[in-house]
């Protein structure tokens, strides 16, 4: 039997998942871009629609503002956590790993819903609050842009975490031990050697949770009190109340573009290749 | 294709299932319930062959689930103990677009579907449904806003005002224009996350008159009013998705009025403390549920009409009620309605008189329109 | 007598129940080339840490030019450090890597351009200034950490490991280029390694570890001619271990007993008393020759030929197998397997060790 050559053995071990991505993703997908120029009729009108209706400009600013300030959440309380957990942490390690995984575990869906146990009018909190004396009527921590930001943080956080975790672990400590040896202060080893370091780690975690946080469905949609309306649930809601599949599609092929667009402009600053696939 | 807009709610459907199953805490999946979710995942040609077997017996569809038991429980097996007619509840969801691709394609297996009103007229245009055999229907047995010449009601429900009395310090708002008046009625509003219902609320808070609403509405200026409302009142709104959305805000006391479905007011008068639930009817927007006939069903036309009319038995109508909150159809019902829970049947003639019939029409026509503008009021 | 720029005393890191450091007193001297050698776990390492402020001591002091230094951090102990793997960082340039001493002590700009050219000739690097650490080989590498380690003109440069990563023959060069840059600078190097030519080749004075103590120092001739234990002697180069039963004593000097043969040792200040003595014997001392020549016979088991000489491996019927390495350029016999030979030394050969059976 002749033997293939190296490069085509190598496709046919990929043809399976490629297969799968191209009829459950890839064609899938192109049906949308259709369908956003086909339905109603033939033409852009649906892009016209959605870039002529406030609702839609308005959905979007609100989405990426959202996302931004998630990233900025998880990405200031995720670094800490990873960086405990790679420097500090000894043999707890397995342990602390484990808890930032332990969220995997729960559906989003759940933990929206015991932030809604906590921030709620007459929650965990606001009780806690009213009858320590600090307060005297509830306070208004869900509902509005703080609850849906708090809770995203929530549920983003290990895919913050993650990356940076990896990153932080291929760091030797010889770094920072060299850095003070040589002269400098702790906070000038972290800040001048060790932080420039986790800039990989950093990137793909802000990547990552920018990114999901673009489509980010459920807590906004639980938290929100429908007022936050991220565009993802602007998507399914011309889709499940309208049967409007051809704005529903624009406004996806809308939100794809616009998160290729944040990854195009990602790789103008990060290297995207070692933020993504080396973790050093 | 422009004109095929679907406009059924289907939420509501959904809702009642839900509804079924909350209240019904039996809570497991029947094999029935089963074959119905199969269906909804599509599997629809192992019901089409098996229909086809058995020409006699009626397959009804509605939106599965609970609500697809209580319908089998209350209706069709009381009509098979009566005539002998296998009838056959599938919950497969009868969507317009579903029905109107089985009468195109030949292979009709549904008799009766559980449709909505804009879907009626809709599929009335296309002609895919048969009209209502009047001679074996009784005309006089539905509210007659729900008679149309190929659909009629088969169960009623409202969009109502509900309130928490005592987050209010007992006072309680009487009419919309109370609800927008935040000053005296501080706190939270609930509304629809869809002008369903709400816009006509809006509508009457304005002043304008219950019978003059949808004239006022039918304009771009009379829909930007309603829609304005909504806007000044938005730091006071939290919106409700689905129907337990809107009965969750109350129970957690999120908020103190708001517009939502009888059948989820019809819980929550259950479920919350003595004294700090209210819910009235008066300037309420009242819906029905519409059955339709697919042209050439299986069963053939006669034998469907007579379905028909077995279900506009009103006890077995006032069954509904007590099961899911939904209300009857037929205005008859309203007398034999035990007396605690008159004050919640959406259809009895005090209520009826204080609410407006839901304009199909008018939806039909704005509704995607105002849905925009609505949101933009909301999140701008 | 030169002055002490470093005086460690007691110096013992506990880990748990583990002694990293046991009681380890030391004194450096200015300028001179110190090398901490031992096997790995030896506390070598755990020693230079504990100069460097990296793992503080569990007891006694460490004193910089009589200012006890035991407390203070790292930062503050003004040593130039050499890290195993260099640990350049990797998000600069070389110039940025040499110049980071410098600008953390907060020197003007135009004195941190001059120095780290200064510093880039001292290793002949000046043409890899801009380039990113990935991009240096080792031995590159190893250079930049160097000049790094020298830009601030420590009084104290440790190094722990400097070579180990490289191959044998670039290790070779970098031994002879540190020794010179020792030589010309005049700065005191505190020097790690587990390789025993590193040792013996560059430093003045040698301080042999094992189990967190001290065995042995000395200078490299002085601990390679007269290793005071099994355990240096063994660690420091090659060497036979005979038990060789006393037979007559007069002084420094004994009669011992292989065999049938009787044959003088020379054990200038030896404490050993008893009836055995615990001999090591370098292979090199030991002479071969054709049967009858010299006084014991054997048979040759194995030869190994390594260029410049041979090991060659005898079997004796008390004294065991004993290993012999003759210059092959000046071989009285030419050994081979199953070749019957005779075997001999100087009387000066035998080193006397002060501990048993190790």
């Amino acid at each position: 039997m002749p033997r293939l050559p190296d490069t085509l053995r190598y496709w046919f071990l990929v043809l399976p998942a490629l297969a799968i991505m191209i009829v459950f993703y890839i064609w899938p997908l192109l049906g949308i871009w259709q369908i956003s120029l086909t339905e109603p009729t033939r033409g852009l009108d649906n892009y016209t629609r959605m870039f002529d209706s406030s609702a839609v400009t308005t959905s979007f600013i609100l989405t990426f503002r959202i996302a931004f300030k998630t990233t900025i959440g998880c990405l200031i309380l995720g670094y800490i956590v990873a960086y405990v957990i790679s420097n500090f942490a000894g043999r707890v390690k397995p342990l602390m790993v484990a808890l930032v995984l332990l969220p995997f575990w729960v559906s989003v869906l759940i933990r929206s819903f015991s932030w809604i146990v906590l921030l709620g009018r007459s929650g965990i909190v606001n009780d806690t609050l009213i009858s320590s004396g600090m307060i005297d009527s509830p306070l208004r921590l869900m509902h509005n842009e703080f609850g849906v930001v708090l809770a995203m943080i929530h549920v983003m956080l290990p895919f913050a975490v993650l990356p940076m975790l990896a990153n932080m672990r291929g760091i030797s400590g010889a770094y920072v031990d060299a850095a003070r040896g040589l002269g400098a202060s702790e906070f000038t080893a972290f800040a001048k050697v060790y932080f420039p370091q986790t800039m990989p780690g950093v990137m793909s975690g802000a990547l990552l949770v920018f990114v999901l946080s673009l489509g980010f469905y459920i807590t906004p949609a639980l938290l929100g009190g429908g007022r936050i309306l991220m565009i993802s649930e602007y998507i399914t809601y011309q889709i499940q109340e309208f049967l409007n599949w051809g704005l529903g599609s624009a406004l996806s092929v809308g939100l794809l573009v616009a998160t290729a667009v944040v990854i195009a402009l990602a790789a103008r600053f990060v290297n995207l290749r070692s933020a993504l696939l080396e973790r050093k | 294709m422009k004109n095929f807009q679907d406009m059924t709610d289907y939420e509501v459907k959904a809702d009642l299932i839900e509804i079924a199953a909350h209240k019904y805490r039996e809570g497991k999946l029947t094999r029935r319930g089963f074959v119905s979710a199969m269906m909804v995942l599509g599997a629809l040609p192992a019901l089409s062959g098996k229909a086809m077997a058995q020409a006699k017996e009626i397959v009804v569809v509605n939106w599965g689930g609970r609500a697809s038991e209580v319908l089998q429980e209350v209706m069709c097996d009381t009509y098979t103990a009566e005539t002998g007619i296998p009838v056959i509840v599938d919950g497969s969801g009868p969507s317009g677009g579903k029905i109107r691709a089985m009468v195109e394609s030949g292979a009709v297996v549904w008799d009766l579907c559980d449709s909505g009103m804009g879907t009626a007229i809709i599929l009335e245009q296309q002609g895919v449904i048969q009209p209502i055999d009047y001679d074996i229907v009784d005309r006089g047995s539905v509210l007659e806003q729900a008679t149309y010449k190929s659909a009629v009601g088969n169960y009623v429900y409202s969009y109502v005002l509900a309130a928490n009395p005592k987050m209010l310090g007992g006072n309680v708002p009487q009419t919309w224009e109370d609800v927008w008046n935040v000053k005296d009625f501080p706190g939270m509003r609930t509304f629809r996350k869809s002008v369903r219902g709400m816009l006509e609320s809006a509508t009457m808070a304005m002043g304008v008159p219950m019978d003059e609403v949808y004239d006022a509405l039918d304009s771009e200026d009379g829909i930007d009013a309603a829609i304005d409302k909504f806007r000044q009142l938005r730091e006071n709104i939290i919106v409700w998705g689905s129907g337990s959305d809107s009965q969750n805000l109350f129970l957690q006391e999120e908020v103190s009025i708001g517009n939502i479905w009888s059948t989820r007011a019809h819980l929550l008068k259950d479920q919350m403390d003595e004294g700090s639930f209210t819910a009235s009817f008066k300037g309420g927007v009242l819906a029905p549920g519409m059955w339709v006939v697919p042209k050439n069903n299986p069963a053939g036309s006669d034998e469907v009409m007579k379905f028909i009319a077995h279900t506009q038995d009103p006890k077995l109508q006032v069954q509904w009620l007590e099961a899911i909150g939904s209300g009857p159809a037929n205005p008859a019902a309203a007398a034999l309605v035990p007396d605690e829970l008159q004050k919640w049947n959406p259809s009895s003639p005090e209520n009826l008189a204080q609410q407006i019939f839901y304009n199909d029409e008018w939806y039909g026509k704005n509704q995607v329109a105002a849905e925009e503008k609505y949101i933009d009021a909301l999140i701008n | 007598m030169p002055d002490k720029i470093l005086t460690i005393a007691n110096a013992t890191k506990r880990y748990g129940p583990v002694h990293a450091l046991d009681r380890v007193s030391l004194d450096v001297e200015e300028g001179e080339f110190l090398t901490l050698l031992g096997p790995s776990g030896s506390g070598k390492t755990t020693l230079l840490s504990a100069i460097a402020g990296f793992a503080p001591l569990t007891e006694g002091r460490i004193d910089l030019r009589g200012r006890n230094i035991s407390n203070e951090p790292p930062e503050h102990r003004d040593f130039g450090m050499v890290f195993q793997g260099y640990a350049l960082f990797p998000t600069m340039t070389v110039r940025d890597n040499i110049a980071f001493p410098l600008k953390v002590r907060k020197r003007p700009a135009s004195e941190v351009r001059k120095r780290v050219d200064e510093c880039l000739g001292l290793v002949q690097m000046e043409d890899f200034a801009e380039r990113m650490p990935a991009q240096l080989s080792g031995g590159q590498q190893q250079r930049i950490a160097l000049a790094r380690a020298l830009s601030f003109e420590p009084q104290v440069l440790l190094l722990d490991e400097p070579l180990s990563a490289l191959d044998k023959k670039l290790r070779a060069d970098l031994q002879w280029e540190l020794k010179s840059l020792h030589d010309r600078l005049g700065v005191t190097f505190i020097y790690v390694t587990h390789d025993q030519d590193e040792a013996l080749s560059m430093s003045d004075r040698v301080v042999i570890l094992k189990d967190g103590r001290i065995q042995q120092q000395g200078v490299p001739d002085e601990l390679y001619k007269f290793p005071r234990t099994r355990f240096v002697a063994d660690f420091l180069g090659k060497s036979n271990f005979l038990d060789l039963p006393v037979t007559a004593r007069e002084g420094d000097e004994m009669t011992c007993r292989i065999g049938g043969t009787n044959f003088p040792v020379t054990a200038p200040g030896a404490t050993a008393s008893g009836d055995v003595l615990n001999v090591a014997l370098r292979p090199e001392r030991i002479r071969l020759g054709a049967p009858g020549q010299e006084l014991l016979d054997g048979i040759v088991r194995q030869v190994s030929y390594l260029g410049e000489r041979c090991l060659v491996l005898v079997d004796h019927a008390e004294v065991g197998p004993l290993m012999i390495s003759q210059p092959t350029w000046k071989a009285e016999v030419t050994p081979k397997a199953g070749l019957p030979v005779s075997f001999g030394w100087d009387v000066d050969a035998p080193v006397i060790l002060e501990d048993g059976a190790a």
